[in-house]
């Protein structure tokens, strides 16, 4: 298993960098699969939802200038396993309802988007910390 | 991200080059903004040239759409990228807007 990590200010300002974190390792990623299996899609997804975490770690966060977003990226031959972790008041994650996608709202799109995309979603509260953990498998082993 | 305005009588393309997400969707609510304070209620948004659009982009389009209904205007999409398409309709909001396979077919619309 390989890991990595990056740690950035909580500002908006500075969001690209997870961001480009997340896609540019699926980008390496993609380089190891088979060339069918090679997706655009799963790039895109992978920016899409640390995009979505880590402003919502900003938007809802203290207005604190050491309260800093740290990604850590674990990668093995099966999956990639993405941990956000912020140092924001908890949150009742598993009570955060669904948006009712019947009637269109204008918000609440962002955890609906990473839980339909990923594999698996968890939350914990470590050590005063709020840690998001997404996994995503690989269409096929790398 | 940048933002290309054409106005075809009365009806506004605007054309969204780049990311629309947290960090730049106030650049596309203030062009809204002050096109609908001239009374501009006819939009139509050319997804073409994006290359990310996020949960606050799609939000966006909601509010306008429900502000512009009361106007009796509204906001149309049109030149879906297969990425944003596949947002758009994972939140199921392709129920909720005309979307369009061109900019002319989405300004025609309106007449």
């Amino acid at each position: 298993m390989e890991k990595l990590a990056l740690s950035f200010p909580a500002s908006l300002k500075y969001i690209r960098l997870g961001q480009g974190f997340g896609s540019t390792l699926a980008q390496i990623i993609c380089q190891k699969l088979p060339s069918e299996s090679r997706d655009q899609e799963f790039i895109y997804s992978l920016d899409l939802v640390i995009s979505e975490a880590c402003t919502n770690s900003i938007i809802y966060g203290k207005d604190n200038a050491n309260n800093d977003i740290r990604l850590e990226c674990e990668v093995d031959d099966q999956l990639l396993k993405i941990i956000i972790i912020d140092h924001n008041d908890a949150f009742a994650f598993d009570k955060i309802k669904q948006p009712d996608l019947n009637n269109h709202p204008e918000t609440g799109y962002g955890i609906f988007l990473m839980k339909k995309i990923m594999d698996d979603v968890i939350y914990e509260r470590v050590n005063d910390s709020n840690c998001l953990t997404l996994v995503k498998k690989f269409p096929c082993r790398i | 991200m940048e933002i290309i305005a054409k106005n075809i009588d009365d009806i506004i393309i605007l054309q969204l080059v780049g990311r629309l997400e947290s960090v730049s969707v106030e650049e596309f609510n203030n062009t809204i903004r002050i096109l609908t304070e001239h009374d501009h209620k006819h939009f139509v948004v050319d997804l073409s040239r994006v290359e990310f659009i996020d949960s606050s982009g799609l939000g966006a389009f909601v509010t306008w759409k429900r502000k512009l209904d009361e106007k009796n205007g509204d906001i149309r999409l049109a030149c879906l990228t297969e990425s944003s398409r596949h947002v758009i309709e994972l939140t199921r909001l392709h129920r909720l807007f005309d979307i369009f396979e061109d900019s002319d077919s989405a300004v025609q619309s309106f007449r």
